[in-house]
């Protein structure tokens, strides 16, 4: 993926002798097959649609990922290297800033696909301004319903927000069953640590705002304020500061107590889930074909790549453990089942309104 | 791109003499072209609906707070430090001095940032330093996030402004005033009280003030902090749904920027020349001569010392989680690097050239190339996008605007920088020198090609240099323009940072501070 790329750069920067830096590639092979590895071995055959029975992909596609490279390189990359034919160029960034640009530029973006965390969100916004093109049901017959949002984008994986805490420091019987007896927990004064910045967060913000309403979010905002939390820098970073006991519990997505027990041994790390309420929000990261896409059909073989087998199992396996959406195939065993979990009963299309709650969050000091 | 660096010179000289209108032109491009991010900036902030209560706003106020108490305690405290280690380095018999200064200068191209976030992973409860003490009874250590981590960084990697510009002075200080001095009985205390103090006063205040402007573009150190500052509301606004609001604030921190510059500029310009004169007025410390090397020592242990520590330790420990890392990011760090280098000392040729002239037009294109240095990185990456996006078309739509807006932001950065080396060498070349080869015969070109060009080559590769490694530690400008699918080590570390994967940013990091560390021995050589 990044071939093309460097060939732009080191042609333009020409002079600056660079050479040789191609065939350094090789390492996330690896990473995909690592990730996904341990679990295709003890089981012949993936029950989903495999890669290869998709079309094959050819030409050049741009994508914005505004999913975080260290998660989904070793994948995009494993698609990248499956074609000779095929070109893919991806810009990692913020997804709220990837957002702003493709609103911004409209018609003229050179992105054929976005694929991004909270997608109700971010696919949303890109949904109301007329930028995104439907799905052709070959697309949607791959995922359940519940998982996407008509034709219009589809979920590739979940997520759920969750109760990160410290073992040794927290008794979890103090973690109330709903978010909003959190401000009365006065064990959390000083003590909890949450991620304002990740779209996760602002979707659960978004929920709140309308189960609940607008006065009910700013009163449980206000009042989880006065306990003075720490805000992290994103969900890993909670999540790495309970371990260290920094603070001893937060709210974060299901998978980051996970990313930290990858880093480390044993980390003093429990997770808990609210019930019923905006506090344990399904959300899904997806994906939808732009208007703009130079080639449609090519964009949306790729998101259906996404929706392979292989991909699916990569999404429940890797470093995140997230929620396939493809219900063949089970999440991870450390990980309540789906039927388990009681997210609170909300529609993705509910869910859009990302500017309105990074603008009341912006409002109190938190991004 | 290196030849047309002797033939620069040529016009130059002839410019200087009798024919200005090249070198006005020229330079008046430059200086147009690198004011343009400031002049979009304001045209978008004044366009932007709802300015007035925006900016009146309590969050921009709490903003505008934070930014000059940050500014004022930064200021003092690299004064504080800056003045101390200058004397001690100058006009005192403490061993080791010329060591020390090359050690002193050294935060100043090295990446703060990273700094940074070294003292974040030491600090902390379970910090690397807390394991350290733990063996003494230490269990807890407080966690440096928000104002005094943010003041402890930005002190230890931009006080050596202060440092060097009172060195400076303090070196062509006349040490028969001193004397004169200590004749009337004056202590040393009183001595450099009453005189020398008075006599660097100006050199003090431009470092201070360079310390200051430079505080307020800083944008990793607060970023990494988490202190809400102009430079990080800034890029949140922007990436989220607040493009006016990025307007605004940038054109406020713009202004602030702007009232500094103008006292820097008379400050400098009242900085009188020190008649040199016999100088073996040197203050002996006594026994307190190996002790005084405490307080360079720890400052050098500090801003070095630790991070390489930190960022050591990391790699001795487990292969890290994360983002892969590739040699491909080292090289487009250089290639940016190289690109970047040899293009701001192009445009930095005709605004020296310039420099030595006395006319109105002269020194307002050399203000303007100022003006740029006091934009900071995030400003004119927002202004760069913004107009691009507006007004670049079909060229943006294939992104093929990113690389060449890329390269144009490193040259507005860091422009003056290469102008001041340039003028400290390619313009000091006496230019009877060149004039005597082409007596012997050779033509023009060959005559700067062979008699100015060796001449002045350490100061153009200072130049360079300076902008080279500039370009390398960049992080805001180069976050919002780079390419598609193109990351550097800067936006490498920071994405590993971003995502909480600090132990996968410790080769790359430790890699940009051995670059940084060799390119800085190039240009204190120089």
């Amino acid at each position: 993926m990044a071939r093309a790329t460097r060939r732009r750069l080191l042609a333009a920067a020409a002079g600056a002798a660079v050479v040789g830096s191609a065939g350094c590639l090789g390492g996330d092979e690896d990473a995909f097959r690592q990730a996904i590895g341990r679990r295709r071995d003890d089981r012949d055959e993936i029950p989903a649609t495999s890669m290869d029975a998709l079309p094959d992909l050819e030409g050049d596609l741009t994508v914005y990922s505004g999913r975080s490279k260290g998660l989904v390189e070793p994948l995009l990359t494993h698609i990248d290297d499956q074609y000779d034919g095929f070109d893919l160029t991806v810009r990692f960034a913020d997804p709220n800033a990837l957002t702003n640009q493709l609103l911004e530029a409209g018609a003229d973006t050179r992105a054929d696909v976005f694929y991004s965390v909270h997608a109700p969100g971010t696919l949303g916004a890109l949904l109301e301004a007329g930028l995104t093109r439907p799905l052709s049901s070959e697309t949607t017959d791959m995922v359940e319903a519940r998982y996407r949002s008509g034709a219009d984008w589809t979920g590739v994986s979940g997520r759920v927000r969750s109760v990160p805490y410290n073992t040794e420091q927290l008794d979890p019987g103090v973690i109330p069953a709903s978010i909003y007896e959190f401000p009365d927990v006065e064990r959390f004064r000083d003590d909890f640590g949450w991620d304002p910045v990740i779209p996760s967060f602002q979707a659960s913000i978004t929920a709140m705002r309308v189960i609940d309403g607008e006065e009910t979010t700013r009163e449980w905002l206000e009042a989880m304020l006065e306990l003075n939390p720490t805000a992290y820098s994103g969900g890993f970073s909670t999540c790495k500061s309970i371990a260290d006991g920094e603070v001893s519990v937060g709210l974060t997505n299901h998978y980051h107590p996970r990313r930290v027990a990858l880093s480390r041994d044993d980390p003093p790390l429990g997770r808990g889930f609210t019930r019923d309420d905006p506090g344990t929000v399904f959300n899904v990261a997806g994906s939808a074909v732009l208007e703009a896409a130079d080639d449609p059909a090519l964009a949306e073989a790729f998101v259906r790549h996404l929706l392979s087998g292989e991909a699916q199992e990569y999404f429940a396996m890797a470093q995140t453990t997230e929620y396939p959406v493809v219900e063949a195939i089970p999440p991870h065993k450390s990980l309540p089942s789906r039927t388990e979990l009681a997210p609170p009963d909300v529609d993705f299309a509910d869910l859009r309104d990302l500017e309105g709650t990074v603008e009341l969050l912006k409002e109190y000091g938190l991004i | 791109m290196w030849e047309s660096v002797p033939g620069v010179p040529e016009g130059v000289r002839r410019a200087g003499d009798d024919r200005p209108v090249a070198a006005l032109l020229l330079g008046g491009a430059v200086a147009a072209a690198v004011s343009l991010p400031v002049v979009w900036i304001a045209l978008a902030a004044v366009a932007a609906p709802d300015a007035p209560s925006t900016v009146t706003s309590p969050r921009i106020l709490r903003i505008l707070g934070n930014s000059l108490a940050l500014v004022v305690t930064v200021t003092i405290a690299a004064v504080l430090l800056g003045v101390p280690l200058s004397y001690l380095t100058t006009r005192t018999n403490l061993p080791g001095r010329r060591l020390w200064t090359v050690l002193l200068v050294m935060p100043l191209v090295l990446p703060g940032w990273i700094g940074a976030f070294a003292y974040v992973a030491a600090f902390g409860p379970h910090g690397r330093l807390q394991g350290l003490l733990a063996p003494l009874g230490v269990e807890e250590l407080p966690a440096l996030y928000g104002f005094p981590g943010t003041v402890l960084v930005l002190t230890l990697y931009h006080f050596p402004y202060v440092f060097v510009t009172t060195r400076a002075a303090l070196a062509s200080l006349d040490g028969r005033l001193i004397e004169a001095a200590r004749t009337l009985r004056h202590g040393r205390l009183a001595a450099f009280r009453r005189v020398s103090l008075p006599l660097v006063r100006p050199a003090i205040g431009a470092g201070a003030l360079l310390v200051a402007l430079s505080t307020l573009a800083a944008f990793g150190e607060p970023m990494i902090m988490r202190f809400d500052v102009f430079t990080r509301a800034i890029y949140v606004e922007f990436n989220t749904f607040g493009r006016d609001a990025a307007a605004l604030l940038s054109l406020q921190l713009v202004v602030i920027t702007l009232v500094l510059l103008a006292v820097e500029t008379r400050l400098r310009r009242a900085t009188g020349h020190q008649s040199g004169g016999a100088d073996e007025d040197v203050h002996d410390l006594g026994r307190w001569r190996w002790p005084a090397a405490a307080l360079p020592a720890t400052v050098v242990v500090a801003a070095v010392g630790v991070p390489l520590w930190v960022l050591l330790e990391w790699l001795s420990g487990p292969t890290p989680a994360g983002v892969p890392f590739r040699a491909e990011y080292a090289l487009n760090t250089a290639a940016l690097g190289a690109a970047a280098a040899v293009l701001v000392v192009c445009a930095a040729a005709p605004v020296a050239a310039l420099s030595r002239r006395r006319s109105p037009a002269a020194r307002i294109v050399e203000a303007s190339s100022y003006v740029a240095y006091a934009v900071p990185g995030v400003v004119v990456g927002v202004a760069l996008v913004s107009l691009a996006a507006g007004h670049g078309g079909e060229f943006y739509q294939r992104g093929a605007l990113f690389l060449p807006m890329l390269l144009f932001a490193y040259v507005v950065r860091f422009l003056p920088e290469a102008v001041g080396a340039l003028r400290s060498s390619v313009f000091a070349v006496d230019p009877r020198l060149p004039e005597a080869a082409r007596t012997l015969g050779r033509s023009p070109a060959s005559a700067h090609w062979e008699v100015t060009l060796p001449l002045a080559a350490p100061g153009i590769a200072a130049g360079a240099a300076l902008a080279f490694v500039a370009t390398a530690k960049e992080l805001p400008a180069t976050l919002l323009l780079r390419p598609d699918g193109v990351d550097t080590l800067a936006t490498y570390i920071w994405a590993a940072y971003s995502e909480g994967f600090l132990a996968a940013a410790a080769l790359p990091a430790l890699a940009l501070f051995v670059v940084s560390t060799l390119a800085g021995l190039l240009i204190v050589r120089a």
